[in-house]
């Protein structure tokens, strides 16, 4: 049961104690209510016959009373007529000089009191009401057989207590009043008893419940959290408060294939015991699945670096005993600062799970902390998020001059596509970040027929410009991709051949013929050929003599070099320049990003120079001004 | 059906036992501080104190009144036959017989619901009697 679900829950079971209580103290106030209702009666009940006996005999009571028996067979009587079988006694009693209380009148015909027979009350109550002239009514207790209370009427002359008149009201009377609202409480006994046994079946689902949650969430081997805990932790709590360590056992099959099932499983219980021993309190253990656990720490409680240090050490150095053998775990270790803008763990597990991929592919045994990701790290090395801008058509295509030295002119420009940031649209992240992602993906078949139709688009709005755009060689091999191109160049048949392709290698290209073909039909439009990056990598002088190539590009770490290796570097660049000028093909040096390298390329007569020195990417309208 | 007779007959039991061990723990109270002893031979023409008193263990009921400590009367006739000068006291059960009898000194007895004990002073001078202090409370003068 998901954790509101449990709160909502129990608010329900308190809810419904809360209704029982109600009712029941209603019930018991509605009785009360009641039982002073009747007293009431009973008071005013009292004043009038105390009026009557005031009536009808002098002052003081007792001496009047005295004088004559016939008065007192009367009074007798009277009371005897009012009493019910509610008011079960109705007594005069007076004070005598001893200070006892003696039986002035009864109104019990059957077993009356002697007259002045002494009374012995069973409370003081009655010598103080006596005193203070104040009627009041007083509950007996057991010891007083069939009365529920007894009310005391002082009989006042010139404000002076002369008598007390005593009604004695009946246990039956109370009981009555009480199954007055017997069918009420008869129903809110079984309302409770309902309330209880739905308090019992809530408290029986929360339980399965929980047993059913826990074995969902908790992993029953090592006790550690399970990855759907992970995704309800994140509902509820802010992931840049946490950094996160990813580890994984190398080759944890090993121990499984070596010693058996049970022994592999009593080592990961182990490990995990372990780790909880040497981790932050708060800290949560996420068995991702086989050997692999994420930790969570909160941020405030230790230093990631320091800690990821002392735990890969402490886990690596860990002897496990298995069946009499020693046996020490490698691990592979990566942890991860969160930085404050990333607010989904997704993020950051799609950084961690390709560091240690990364870590892995490297020969495993190693620990990586990142303590610096960037916002764009986190946010565009995921495809989901890439994914989103292209669908949202949040891509920007900026323009980097390429100079022609000759005539000081600009000669071409250079299109780079950018992924407009949705919370920072003046932030433009680049292809470094997502390419790699997409590169296989029909997202990058749209990116790319993008920059292709803006690319036309602005060649069309400008008859005098060159416009280049790059294209992995391994696209050559794409048929969706190479029919978009096909299909461009064909409906702008007038400007393609302002249009250059700069060829990107990943990889080395084996099959010459094919590529060739290729860049024929490309070129039968009048669109150029660049290789980019020449002289790194796989690009090398082969491509000359095999591929119809219009113009190649230098690669920009050797021209970069040109700043602290002027002599070396600069004669590396002067073969390739003339080389290529040899066989008639442009040659453009990029990355030109200072004066000294400037004037080195301009020593050694490098026709096309291009680089942040000479113009950083813009807008195509910066360039343009007119337009 | 069965059942709530003999509910309802164990439940009558039960109230007259209750009712039985009062009477008893009151009379007991009262032989105890006027008899100064723990066990007493005790005279009643009362047949339910009769059976009453026979459920107790300190008290011994005896027929013949001259050889009791102590006489609880609850008839009038029966004051013409006890004897009025030997050491044992005389109780009543009524308020009537205490009034009727010099030689009757306290009465225990039952008004509107409440258990009444009262004492004559004179009648206890006479006999030598001093009551506990907690008895004090229910002496008269007069009747």
């Amino acid at each position: 049961m998901h954790k509101h679900s449990l709160k909502y829950t129990f608010a329900i079971m308190g809810f419904l104690i809360l209704i029982a209580f109600y009712i029941q103290y209603t019930i018991e106030e509605n009785t009360k209510t009641l039982q002073r209702s009747e007293i009431g009666k009973a008071n005013q009940y009292a004043a009038r016959i105390a009026n009557y006996i005031q009536n009808y005999t002098c002052a003081p009571l007792a001496r009047c009373l005295d004088n004559s028996v016939a008065n007192r067979a009367n009074l007798n009587k009277m009371l005897h007529a009012f009493q019910t079988k509610h008011f079960i006694n109705m007594f005069v009693l007076y004070k005598d000089t001893e200070g006892n209380f003696r039986f002035l009148l009864d109104g019990d015909s059957d077993d009356p009191a002697e007259y002045k027979s002494p009374f012995f009350p069973e409370t003081h109550v009655f010598h103080r009401i006596y005193e203070n002239g104040t009627p009041q009514i007083i509950k007996q207790h057991g010891s007083v057989k069939k009365v529920w209370a007894s009310l005391l009427y002082p009989i006042r002359d010139n404000n002076k207590t002369s008598a007390l008149l005593v009604l004695d009201l009946s246990k039956t009377y109370e009981k009555q009043i009480k199954d007055f609202n017997a069918p009420i409480q008869y129903i809110v006994r079984l309302l409770q008893l309902f309330i209880l046994f739905s308090i019992l079946f809530l408290g029986y689902i929360v339980y399965s419940s929980y047993r059913l949650r826990r074995s969902v969430l908790v992993d029953p081997l090592t006790s550690a959290h399970t990855r759907l805990y992970r995704k309800e932790y994140f509902e509820e709590h802010q992931v840049n408060a946490y950094d996160f360590i990813l580890i994984d056992i190398d080759r944890f099959i090993r121990i499984n294939d070596k010693f058996g099932r049970d022994a592999a499983d009593k080592v990961l219980q182990i490990f995990v015991e372990y780790i909880s021993s040497i981790v932050p309190k708060k800290t949560e253990i996420i068995r991702n699945h086989g050997a692999e656990f994420l930790l969570i720490l909160q941020k405030s409680e230790t230093d990631l670096t320091t800690f990821s240090h002392i735990l890969f050490e402490n886990l690596s150095s860990r002897k496990y005993l298995i069946d009499n053998h020693s046996v020490t775990l490698t691990i592979t270790m990566c942890a991860a600062k969160t930085p404050k803008e990333v607010n989904s763990f997704y993020d950051m597990e799609h950084i961690l799970d390709k560091k240690l991929l990364t870590l892995k592919g490297e020969g495993k045994n190693r620990l990586a902390v990142l303590n610096h990701i960037s916002h764009t790290d986190i946010k565009y090395k995921n495809i989901d998020h890439v994914k989103h801008a292209i669908d949202n058509g949040q891509l920007a295509c900026l323009f980097q001059p390429i100079y022609d030295v000759e005539t000081m002119q600009i000669y071409s420009y250079e299109a780079l596509v950018r992924i407009k940031d949705e919370d920072n649209p003046s932030n433009l992240v680049t292809p470094y970040y997502f390419m790699d992602l997409i590169r296989d993906s029909i997202h990058y078949i749209r990116l790319s027929k993008w920059v292709i139709s803006h690319a036309f688009s602005r060649l069309r709005e400008n008859p005098t410009e060159i416009i280049s755009i790059n294209m992995d060689l391994a696209d050559l091999h794409n048929e969706e991709m190479m029919e978009i191109v096909q299909e461009e160049l064909k409906s702008n048949k007038d400007l393609a051949e302002r249009l250059i392709f700069e060829m990107l290698e990943h990889n080395e290209i084996t099959d010459f013929k094919y590529i060739d073909q290729i860049f024929k039909k490309l070129k039968q439009y009048g669109s150029k050929i660049a290789i980019d990056d020449f002289g790194s990598g796989y690009s090398n002088f082969s491509y000359l003599t095999k591929l119809d190539i219009d113009i190649i590009k230098i690669d920009g770490t050797i021209v970069g070099a040109l700043e602290n290796n002027t002599e070396r570097v600069g004669a590396i660049i002067k073969l390739i320049n003339e080389m290529g000028r040899s066989q008639n093909l442009k040659v453009v040096a990029e990355h030109v990003s200072s004066k000294k390298i400037l004037d080195s390329l301009l020593t050694l007569n490098v026709a096309y120079l291009q680089g942040f020195y000479l113009g950083e990417p813009r807008e195509w309208e910066e360039y343009h001004p007119s337009v | 059906m069965k059942k709530l007779l003999i509910f309802c007959i164990l439940s009558c039991w039960h109230l007259h036992a209750l009712e039985v061990r009062s009477t008893l723990k009151i009379y007991h109270e009262l032989f105890t501080s006027l008899l100064h002893t723990s066990h007493y031979r005790i005279y009643t023409d009362d047949k339910s104190l009769y059976t009453v008193f026979s459920k107790s263990s300190k008290i011994s009921l005896v027929q013949n009144p001259s050889s009791a400590d102590a006489l609880v009367i609850s008839k009038r006739s029966s004051l013409k036959h006890i004897p009025h000068t030997g050491n044992a006291i005389v109780l009543a059960t009524t308020y009537n017989l205490l009034h009727h009898s010099k030689y009757v000194i306290g009465a225990f007895y039952w008004r509107k619901g409440r258990a009444q004990i009262l004492f004559v002073k004179k009648r206890l001078l006479h006999l030598g009697i001093s009551l506990p202090g907690k008895y004090r409370k229910y002496t008269v003068d007069a009747l």
